[in-house]
Order: structure tokens, then sequence, then C-alpha cells
């Protein structure tokens, strides 16, 4: 080897091994001697499990931890037809720690962090993988033990933590059926209920102003973690790792967090947020117009009593709301909130007014005034060359039924 | 017209060697018997009602399980060998999948229309058949489209930069598409050579492993222009034996080849009529004759100013279209669409029309240079041929001597031997590549397997991955540990692993306008050096090497540059050797070591050696493999010295007389060789470094170049001066011809010498290297045929009419120094001899 390394070191060959690597401890301090918990063992393989349990009432960053109720109307924000569960127990919150933050047949699994909520508190289980040969256990231990519930809740596991789980899976020979359980991806959602509050939705930011943890210095960024591991492997030192299950743990707390305030929002019929945050409220009556809830969306929309010309409304949420009552057959109060949001500046308010007079009132002056402003706005907004068009095209084809009329 | 043919006829007579191709004939056969009647109705309604042997024979082999490589020439029905049997094959199965591998992107889209016509088709007989899905999976598709194309494509058209980069790393995306693969395909194997063809095959090798871990054993059916050495070719690059189906049996048209070489125009400097211009005044009497005309030119730079040059002398009458890479794909389907129905006159076109695209036939082609291999040049004259009128070819050689070569014996074009496509998947510094991708893809348990490499070697390499602290071994299972992603780092068609990038900044701030590899960066883009991109003169104004970047700024003055660099040559282990009477042939591992000391300013119309300037730049080492050439004592000795002072008196300048006398004066009346002291009369003074090597004699007559001695040590000095201009156009020769056997480019390989080598006991040596760590197998080739390549330099040596050398033979007179060609020719013609 040493041969074919010389020579591959003449041939040019960039030497890449970075001179801060750790060094092989002579003693090395195994995950026991770290952490609180045991080894489970199968075919020769063996992976560490940490347990523990946060009791109801405890304080997590700065807030204590409270038994979740599951909202009977949670389903609807995740555009379910039918109410699928029953009760909290059924959702399993995940998030693992991996050898590489991009994805691709080599990238690994070493850490898997899961919590459920139980009767007495929230359980905790964080798999570990002792070294790379042990892949299959962790695989495996985490397929059966998932399997046990009928959701598991996640943030980026869509396009992460799920596609590493079934590659990994395919390529080490471990069973896999985590397609058969429904999975909530939280990331989409808190999306669309923070994008307006939150520069970034990343969970570190929900977590620091939405859910108010904090985390200790115990933390590490999440972009370390790959090394933090490679460190441990190359060490056999695992006191490398204790920031790391902090760093997942954390994550899954937060995870499990989310889901309860999201329990909350919906309870009640939703009326809880008549307490709430009043853009967050808006933000969940777009999410159920989104998911064609109208009824439901309309309800929402009205909960806080918003004074509607108020600033502080985003145009866009006085136009969605105005959108839904359309929906609901409510035309004249719909034109009533469009005008608003025109008023406001808002360009599809125009669009919508100047195709209420087209089309229904067959007021052809006015439609044309609103598409002219329309058409204003836009061009302010500077807004693409496709939607000036289609704007245009509008005016163009109302100016022709006016110049009908007065023939 | 008369007056136009009369021309033409006189630029043939004078200038030209011609052949005549008979027409030949198809042989048909029928569809096989097992062939679904609904592939043959669909194939019947796209006017094929029969087979060429040389189809069924492909359709035969494959039925019985081989993988096939079609190796004949353009449009012979090649995609057909693929098309029924993957078609025939998902009308039993539906679920099965198809891989198709084209080296270009434009290949791609043009065969996928292709493909999806026959489908289309064939849905009308059997709608079954509504349910193929067939799709490009290259860096074009968008994001939105491939995990649809993934999870349902049966045939998949890819090129082999995805297939290392998007697919292979990500395969478990793809488990159901490679589960269910039964047939690769490898299109246009023949462009696979040199690095990226070693590339390409280690990705292969990666491939394998993959449908090995999914239990698919697919067939490969692989199609290539005519090459010379398929077989051994094809076991290189994919690892197996395969059934080579060469029996050419589609119809040949007839062609009339004309090779035409340019008159020459200024005799002493064996300058000859520019190939452009003498292109362009053959196309413009064809192209008045209404003879539609497809051109090829070598570089895209010269296809537009071909383009340019026609334009003006035809004007607007004539439809006159460029064809080359970075025109948009709309444009170029448009000025095929225009080629097949015969609604432009002529097209000037790179190598881009050259592979399998879809054009239909013209009636004229015109080379403009020897596009540098016989497949290339029988693909681009096969464009040329419709049924039953007689079309022509013409190559117009440029200046080099491998254009020379050619248009001189022309039946070397048709002699036995085509090229051999060469590579190396065994470089080992490509193979850690893409063991890394490998590794990455899946896990390495025993016995470690990786295409054709020792399990033991392959288990080395794993450990060198270990020791970078990438992989990591647990009992015998190699695992890839690392944050970064391999395939993403290594790019399958460059040389070079840390690229120099070019910038230049105008008034939109700084911009990126190529890349050079390392070494070429060192001669090319050193501070002051004068860089030609598409076209333009950019001067180099700083080379950063610790942040790989060279700053460039528009060059307006009428100078070029020109690098001086010192090489030396270290053998470091011995492969081979062949023994002549008085030399010696050569293959080993060699060290080249290169370093840029300075570089000349020269006046690009007078060729005037303004000054030359110094150069602090480290050296490059390239450890590689080289063949060479040690030349015997008796075979220098032999060499004739007799014409060395009689030819003609130099003269050194006005005041030489003066310091002659002075200089002698200052050696105290000895030699200083051997010591004899002697007349002044009988002494000699001697230009250490040749008088005509200077810019002014005033720097040539400096006493640090002068030196005092008796005429029989002159007479070895100056032996020793001329054999270094003598080596030095036999390399330039020698090394200019070589890759007409080698499929490879020029700057591929190395050349050097040296009149008194320690490699060769102080005697002269002339080297020939792969210009790649390790080598790609191309000197090591030339090892094995470097009588013929002697034999090519003397034919081109000997019909070479310029005095004292041009580019065309030994290199530009003035350059090597006096007597260069005579002392050249005396040594091909001795190595001649002796073998």
């Amino acid at each position: 080897m040493q041969d074919l390394l010389n020579k591959l070191k003449n041939l040019g060959l960039q030497f890449e091994k970075a001179s801060d690597i750790a060094k092989r401890k002579k003693d090395a301090i195994h995950l026991d001697d770290v952490f609180e918990g045991r080894w489970v063992y199968a075919n020769n393989r063996k992976i560490f499990l940490i347990e523990k349990v946060i009791t109801y009432g405890k304080i997590i960053g700065s807030k204590s931890l409270k038994e979740p109720k599951l909202s009977p109307n949670l389903f609807q924000l995740f555009r379910f037809n039918t109410n699928p569960w029953k009760t909290y127990e059924e959702f399993v919150f995940l998030d693992t720690e991996t050898s590489s933050l991009s994805i691709g047949a080599g990238s690994f699994i070493f850490m898997a962090g899961l919590c459920y909520f139980t009767r007495t508190g929230l359980k905790i289980l964080q798999l570990i993988l002792p070294d790379i040969m042990h892949e299959i256990l962790l695989l495996n231990y985490l397929d059966s033990f998932l399997a046990r519930f009928s959701t598991i809740v996640t943030y980026n596991g869509k396009s992460f933590d799920v596609p590493i789980i079934k590659s990994r899976s395919l390529i080490s020979g471990a069973s896999c059926s985590i397609d058969q359980l429904i999975h909530l991806d939280l990331l989409h959602i808190a999306r669309n209920i923070w994008k307006l509050r939150l520069e970034s939705r990343k969970l570190s930011d929900i977590e620091k102003n939405i859910l108010g943890i904090v985390r200790t210095d115990e933390e590490i960024p999440g972009w370390l973690v790959p090394q933090m591991y490679f460190d441990y492997l190359e060490s056999g030192d695992a006191k490398l790792l204790k920031g790391v299950a902090y760093h997942n743990e954390m994550d899954i707390i937060s995870v499990a967090k989310l889901f309860c305030l999201l329990n909350t929002y919906a309870s009640e019929d939703f009326k809880q947020l008549k307490k709430e945050n009043m853009l967050d409220t808006l933000a969940i009556g777009e999410i159920l117009r989104k998911g064609q809830n109208y009824q439901l969306a309309e309800k929402v929309f009205e909960i806080g009593n918003f004074r509607w010309d108020n600033e502080s409304i985003p145009r866009e949420y006085i136009r969605k709301y105005a959108n839904v009552l359309k929906r609901n057959g409510n035309l004249e109060k719909a034109l009533h909130f469009w005008k608003i949001a025109a008023n406001a500046g808002d360009v599809s308010s125009c669009i919508e007014i100047s195709k209420y007079y087209e089309h229904k009132k067959k007021d052809f002056r006015e439609s044309y005034i609103f598409g002219e402003k329309a058409l204003f706005l836009a061009k302010k907004e500077e807004q693409s060359e496709k939607k000036l068009a289609a704007v245009k095209h509008r005016l163009c084809r109302i100016k022709t039924k006016l110049e009908k009329l007065n023939e | 017209m008369s007056e136009n043919n009369t021309l033409l006829n006189s630029i043939l007579s004078n200038n030209s060697k011609n052949w005549h191709q008979g027409k030949k004939d198809a042989v048909y056969i029928d569809f096989p018997d097992e062939l679904h009647s609904s592939l043959k109705q669909a194939l019947s309604t796209a006017g094929i009602h029969s087979l060429y042997t040389h189809q069924k024979d492909a359709w035969d082999f494959i039925k019985s399980g081989k993988d096939i490589v079609v190796s004949t020439s353009t449009s012979s029905g090649k995609t057909l060998c693929y098309q029924m049997p993957i078609l025939q094959n998902l009308i039993n199965e539906p679920s099965s999948t198809a891989l198709l591998i084209y080296p270009t992107k434009a290949l791609v889209q043009d065969q996928l229309s292709k493909f999806q016509d026959l489908i289309n088709s064939l849905s009308r007989f059997d709608p079954g058949a509504e349910n193929i899905i067939v799709a490009v999976y290259d860096g074009d598709t968008q994001s939105s489209q491939r995990k649809k194309i993934r999870q349902s494509a049966n045939i998949l058209l890819t090129n082999p930069d995805m297939l290392h980069v998007g697919i292979l790393p990500h395969h478990p995306m793809w488990s159901n598409f490679i589960k269910n693969l039964k047939f690769v395909v490898i299109d246009e194997l023949h462009i696979y050579r040199g690095i990226f063809g070693s590339h390409f095959a280690n990705v292969i090798r990666r491939f394998e492993r993959i449908f090995n871990f999914y239990g698919s054993a697919p067939r490969y059916i692989l199609s290539s222009a005519t090459i010379a050495n398929p077989e051994e070719f094809c076991s290189r690059l994919i690892g197996r034996t395969v059934t080579v189906i060469g029996q050419d049996s589609s119809p040949r048209p007839m062609r009339d080849y004309y090779f035409i070489n340019p008159p020459i125009i200024d005799k002493s400097l064996g300058l000859r009529k520019g190939m452009v211009d003498q292109t362009v005044e053959i196309a413009e009497i064809l192209i008045k004759n209404n003879i539609q005309t497809l051109l090829f030119a070598r570089s895209r730079k010269t296809v537009e100013f071909a383009l340019l040059e026609l334009k003006q002398r035809l004007g607007k009458d004539f439809k006159l279209e460029g064809y080359r890479s970075g025109y948009l794909k709309k444009e170029r389907r448009e000025i095929e669409k225009n080629l097949r129905e015969g609604t432009n006159s002529a097209v000037i076109s790179t190598n881009a029309l050259e592979l399998g695209i879809d054009m239909g036939m013209v009636d004229a082609v015109v080379l403009m240079g020897y596009p540098g291999t016989k497949t290339s040049f029988f693909q681009q004259s096969g464009r040329a041929g419709r049924r039953d009128v007689a079309s022509t070819v013409f190559l117009v050689a440029s200046q080099s001597p491998i254009d020379q070569y050619v248009v001189n014996n022309p039946e070397f074009l048709h002699s036995g031997d085509t090229d051999n496509a060469l590579i190396d998947p065994d470089n080992p510094l490509i193979i850690i590549d893409h063991i890394k991708c490998a590794l990455f893809e899946l896990p390495f348990t025993p016995p470690y397997t990786f295409g054709t490499l020792k399990n033991v070697d392959v288990r080395n390499f794993l450990e060198v991955l270990c020791s970078m602290g990438i992989s990591r071994k647990n009992n015998d299972e190699y695992h890839w540990v690392a944050e970064f992603y391999p395939a993403g780092d290594i790019s399958i068609r460059n040389i070079s692993n840390n690229p120099i990038a070019l910038y230049t900044s105008g008034k939109i701030g700084k911009t990126r306008i190529g890349e050079v590899d390392f070494q070429s960066a060192l001669k090319t883009v050193h501070q002051g050096a004068v860089y030609i991109h598409n076209g333009v003169l950019y001067r180099s104004e700083e080379l950063s090497l610790e942040e790989n970047r060279a700053q460039l700024v528009l060059h307006d003055d009428s100078y070029i540059t020109t690098p001086l660099s010192e090489i030396s040559i270290e053998v470091k282990e011995k492969f081979s050797i062949r023994r002549k009477p008085e030399f010696t042939f050569h293959f080993d591992e060699i060290h080249v070591i290169e370093r840029v000391k300075s570089y000349k300013k020269i006046n690009w119309e007078t060729r005037e050696i303004i000054g030359t300037y110094n150069l602090d730049l480290p050296e490059f080492n390239l450890i590689t493999k080289g063949f060479w050439i040690g030349f015997g004592e008796t075979f220098v000795q032999d060499l004739s010295t007799d014409d060395l002072w009689t030819n003609h008196p130099n003269y050194y300048g006005s005041s030489w007389s003066k310091k002659r006398k002075n200089i002698i004066k200052r050696d105290g009346n000895k030699c200083k060789v051997c010591g004899q002291n002697l007349q002044e009369r009988d002494l000699h003074v001697h230009h250490i470094k040749p008088y005509r090597s200077f810019s002014s004699s005033q720097m040539a007559n400096d006493p640090s170049n002068l030196i005092t001695l008796c005429s029989h040590c002159h007479r070895i000095a100056e032996r020793n001066v001329r054999m270094r201009s003598g080596l030095s156009g036999f390399t330039y020769l020698f090394s200019n011809l070589a890759p007409i056997h080698l499929m490879c480019d020029t700057s591929d390989i190395g050349s050097f010498f040296e009149s008194n080598s320690k490699i060769n006991f102080n005697l002269p040596a002339v080297f020939i290297y792969d210009q790649f760590p390790g080598g790609i197998g191309l000197s090591a080739k030339l090892f094995s045929i470097a009588e013929d390549v002697i034999r090519q330099c003397q034919q081109v040596f000997s019909r070479c009419s310029c005095e004292n050398g041009c580019p065309s033979c030994v290199g530009p007179s003035g350059e090597n120094g006096e007597g260069a060609k005579d002392t050249a020719g005396e040594i091909i013609q001795k190595l001649m001899e002796k073998y």
C-alpha cells in the first residue's frame, strides 16, 4: 500500500488528509463512559441507546412542558380529508444526524433522535452508531421502532432524513417500511405561517423566536456535526459526541413543541387563534384556503375581528380573505374587501374588481378603470413582462367591448 | 460556368492527387421472423422494409446473449441495431429498461426525437407501446421533471458526465430503473479515447458494481465508427470481450476524392498559400455551380473566418450558414433541415456535424485540413453522396507535417491500418478518483471487485483512501466516511485537478473567460505572456499560483511571446528496450522536470526578436510514461561534417576581425579545449551560442559568448551545434507526425531532445512522452510503431521543397539553426537504414 501511495503522490495526487484530524487516543473513551444508556446487540452488531423521559411540568428552554391536546382539527392544516388520528400517542418525532449535509449514496446516519408523548411525559430515544459496520442494526432498530406509530413528524424530513433512511437501508440490506407511515413535514407549514414574521424559517429560528427555547452552550452548530463524528471515529473519544447528542435532542424537542403549538392553534375549531398573533391567524386562514377549506378559512379570517382597513394588515391577506368570500358566494362583501386591498395598492385585487364589473355588472367603464389601475400598479412594481402582457390583453378586450357599446 | 470549371481544373491538376471510389450496392435480408409484427409494420411505415445483413447479424448475436460492437461506416443504420432489440424486449416485458449513452448533449436530443418517432409509429400497431417512456436525463433536464423520469422512464438517454455525477452517486433513487435494466447502449464509442476514455472506462466499472448489486445483467450494444482495434478497445473500455460486427453491407455511393496542397508562395521559407484561402476559392466555384457543399473546419474560429470570406465573395445570392457548438439548438435544427432539404448552398461546420446527427447527404464535402484521424476523415467525407450521382470530397492541406503527409500519401487513408483508439483505464491517478466514487456509492466487501483490476490492487487503493481519512475499514468492509461528494470534484473530460482560471477585467467587472491546466499556464499565461483566446489577443498581467488565477488585459501591441524553458528528464523505471545496430528504442517511466526560465518578445510581422525577459516560476514535475530514441556513438560520428565551413563564410559584423584578435589574445593563443598553443591564423573564435540566435551582433559578439578553439576542436563543437539543430528538426517532425497513429492531439504528447543526454551516456536522445501523469497509453503504442513514424518522417521530408526547413517538415528555419534540415534528413536516413 505504501508503494502505491508514494506512486500516487509522485504522480501529483493531492493528499487530502487534514493535519488537524484527531489522533487515535490510547485509551478509547466509549459511548457508555459518556452517556447514560445501554447497548443493543444483534447478529454481531451493536448500537448504543440513550433513553430518557421529560415529565410534564419540567422546564425546557425557558418554558415548562405540558401534556399536548390533540386537536380534532389538526388534520385540516395538513389537507387531509378526514381525521386519521385518535390520540397524540400515535405521533413519533424524528431527526437524524448524518455524515454529510448533502444527499447521495455515501451519506449515512450515525445518530437517530426519536421522541413521543406518553401519559407521563415526553420520552426521548437516541440511537448512536459506534462504528460504520453497525449501520444495519441502527436502521433495522429504527424501522421496527417507527412501526409502532401511525405518523412520523419531522422538519425537512421529506427531502432529507427519509430519503437517506431509504437509500441506506437499500444499500445495507436493512428493512424499511417508512413509506407506510403518515409523514408530517412541519417545514412547509412553518414556512407558510411565519414567512412574514421571520426572516429565516430554519428550525433554530422558529425555536428561538416562536417557541422561546434557548439552547445552552453545549450546542454545536449543524454544519460541524459530520466532522465531530469523523473525529470520534478517528480518535475513539465519545466525548466529542456530547454536543451532537444535545443538538439532536433539542432538535426533536423543538419539532415536538412545534407540533404542540399547531395543536393549540387548531384547538376549539381554531377559536384559540383569537388570542394569538394576527399574522399567524391570517396565515392559517390562508393555509385553509389553499386547502380549499373555504368555510373554515372564512371563519378563521374573521376570528380576530380585525380592522381590515388597518395598515398593519398585509394587503395580500385582505385579497385572500376577499377571494374566500367570493368562493363562498358572497360577492358583494368580497368586492368591499378587494377595494380595500386595491386602495392599499394590490394589483391582483384591481384585476378581480375589473373582472367583477366586466362579467357580473357589465359595467365596462368601471371595469376599464380598475384594469388601468392594475396596469399602473404592476408597472410601478416592475412585475414580469408576462403579467404585464396579461393585464394589457384584458384592457384591450374591455376597450373593444366599450367601443362596441358606444357604436 | 466554363470559366469556373477551368479554374477548378487548374487547381486540381496542379496541386492534387485523387482517387475514385466506386459505387457499392447494399446487401439486404428480410426482417427476422421473430421480430414482432407491430415492429415490422412500424419500420415499414418509416420506409424500412428489410435489413442490411450487418443489422441482422447484430440482431442474431444479441438474441444469443452476446455483447456486441457495431463498427461500420456513417449512415449504415447503426441506430436500428439497438432500437430493434430494445423495442422488441419492451413489447415482451413492458417494465424493462435500457440506458443509452451518447458523448454529447446535441446527439442526445437528436436521438430522442428519432426514438420517439419510432415509438409513436409503433403504438399505431401496438397500443401498449404508448406506455413506453423515452426520456433524456442530462444537465439540462429540469429538476421538476427528474423525479418522474427516475421513476418511470423505460428508455433513458444520457451522457457519460451525467452517469458519473448525477446517476451513479444517487443509485438508490434509480433502483427500479437499474433492476429492470436489459441493455446498455454506448454510441460513438470511438470518441472515448485518451483521458476521457480512460475515465469513462472507470465510470463503466462503477456502473457494473451498481447493476450487479441490484442483480441485473444487461447486455452491451456498442456502436463505433471504423477503428483498427474495436475488439481490444472495447475490452479495455467495458472490461468484456465483445463480438465485432464490421462487415458493412450498407450501400456506398460513388465518390471522387481530391487531395489539394496549396501552392508554394515563398520557396525559401517553404510558405504555402493559406488553407482557408484555397478552400474559399474551391467552395466559391462549387457553390456557383449549385453544388450543395459542406465544409469542415478544425476550429470554431476557422468556421467564422471562412464563412465571412465566402460571404464577402458570394454576396447575398447564396444561403451560407455556419454550424458549431455555441449556436442555439433551434438554429442548429433549422440548419440541419436546410441541409436535408437542399435549401442552403453551403454549411461550414466544426466536427459538431461529424457525429451521428441526421442531416442527409450533400453533393460535395471540403475538409479544411486533415481532421487528425482516419475515423474523422471518413465520418466527415461520408456526408458526401446522393444516390446515383458521383459526389466529391476535397481535402485541403494545411502546413502541418501531418497534413503534408496525408496530402502527398493519400493511399495511407485506405491502407490496411485504421486508427488505434488508445486508453489506459489502469492509470492509478484515474483509478483513485473512481475508487473514491465507487466507495461512496457502495461499500467494498471481499473479494473487492472493480472491473478487471486485481483484487489485491483494489484493496491497496482502498487502503490509500483509509490513510487519507476518507475510508474506514471494519471487518474487511471498506466504507466511505467523508462529508464531501467525490463525483462533484472529478471532471471526466479534463486533465488537471488544479486548473488556472483566466480573468479579464472590463467595464462589467471581472469576467472569467476560461481556464488552462497548471502546466500550460506556466508557459502560456506567465506574467507578460501574450495569450490568444477565441481569436482575441490578451496579455497576462499577473499569474497567481497561490490563487490559481491569471489576470489578462487586451493586448494591442504588435508582438507575441514565446516561452523558453529548460527541461530535464530522468528515467524512473525501465520497462522495455529494442536494440538496433546504432540506436535503441526505449519505453520507460520517466520524470520530466520543466522550468520556464524566460520568454522572448517577437514582432509578429517581421519575426524580429525584441528582447528576452527572465521569469521566476516554479518547476513543473511530471511523472509519466515516455518513448525515447537513444543514438549510439557511431551514429553520431558518421553524420557528415564536410560542409561545415565550405558553404559561405559567415558575416559576424563590421568590427569582427578586431574582436577576433582580442579574444585570441584574451585566451593566450591557446585552444581552450585541448590547450594547444598555436599561431593566431591557425586558431578559430567560436560563438558558444550561435550568432544567429541573437537579435543584435553586439550581443552575439559579447566576449562572454566567444571562445578560442583549434580547428579540430572547433569542428567537434560545430558538430555538436549541428547535431542540436538536426535533433531539433527531427524531434519537431517526429512529434508532429506521431499523433497520426495515436488518435490524439499534438498537445497530448510532449517532446524533448538533448545532444548529450546523461540517460544515454552523454550521447543524443529524443523523448516523446504522455502529457498526463502516469500516462494514458500513447507512448506505449509509439514504442511499438516507431519505425512507421520514422518512415513517414522520411516521406514528408523528402517531399518538402523548402530550403532550410519550414513548418511543414522540420520546423521553421532560423528557429532550429543553420543546416537543421540537412542534418535532420541525415538522421532520418540513418535511422531508416539501420533498422
